[in-house]
């Protein structure tokens, strides 16, 4: 099996680190939810918050993940080019699985409001917009692994 | 996946460039080495800017690198 470059490398880092963050982001959350005893008003407000606060998490995961792998990198090979760095070819792949982020998120957006239009429990429509995220955001990591093995 | 009809004969002329690795061409014209690798396969169609980039590393003109052949015309 041909030796993965380092543009191969960044999306199967990039989802590990997303299912880490989530699994350990949902388990904390989780946590909190069976402490608390909210009213549906309350319900709302804490699953809003949740999901809120996931996509900064998110973000600083990624950050630090990179920034981590550019060490361990540059350590192992010597080599001190960027994980984040992008070409033309990484910028259209990045497009393409950012195409593929939207329409993945969009069908689960739309259960996520039919749900609430069949008034569904609180806890089971939040969830269902939280595990979207999750899904697009594999797919996402999934779909630039994918392009880069072939092509675009 | 779109058809590429660009073709490349990269791999000849690093070969005959002292033997150039694909990382010492990447780093050349600035891009990953996954680049030049997906531009070699023909899974990838390059910018002109970067077309004319690998050219200018091989002192060739563009057409000696890089070929158009469409394998089926569309009609």
């Amino acid at each position: 099996m041909e030796k993965l470059s380092l543009a191969e490398k960044r999306p199967l880092f990039s989802l590990l680190t997303t299912i880490i963050t989530f699994v350990t982001y949902y388990w904390y959350v989780s946590e909190l939810y069976a402490e608390k005893i909210l009213d549906l008003q309350g319900q709302i407000e804490f699953w809003s918050a949740v999901i809120l606060i996931l996509i900064p998490v998110f973000v600083v995961s990624k950050i630090i993940l990179m920034i981590i792998l550019t060490i361990i990198n540059t350590i192992i090979t010597g080599d001190k080019t960027r994980f984040d760095k992008l070409d033309e070819f990484g910028k259209l792949i990045d497009i393409k699985a950012t195409r593929n982020f939207y329409h993945v998120f969009i069908v689960g957006f739309l259960v996520f409001l039919s749900s609430l239009a069949f008034s569904f429990n609180v806890f089971i429509s939040f969830n269902i917009i939280l595990f979207t995220i999750l899904v697009s955001a594999i797919i996402a990591d999934l779909s630039e692994f994918y392009y880069m093995q072939s092509g675009v | 996946m779109s058809k590429n009809y660009i073709s490349s004969n990269i791999r000849a002329l690093r070969f005959h460039n002292s033997e150039m690795t694909q990382q010492q061409l990447a780093d050349a014209v600035d891009v990953t080495r996954q680049t030049i690798v997906a531009i070699e396969k023909g899974k990838y169609s390059p910018s002109l800017e970067l077309a004319f980039k690998i050219a200018r590393v091989f002192d060739k003109k563009l057409e000696d690198v890089f070929s158009y052949e469409p394998t089926e015309e569309k009609k």
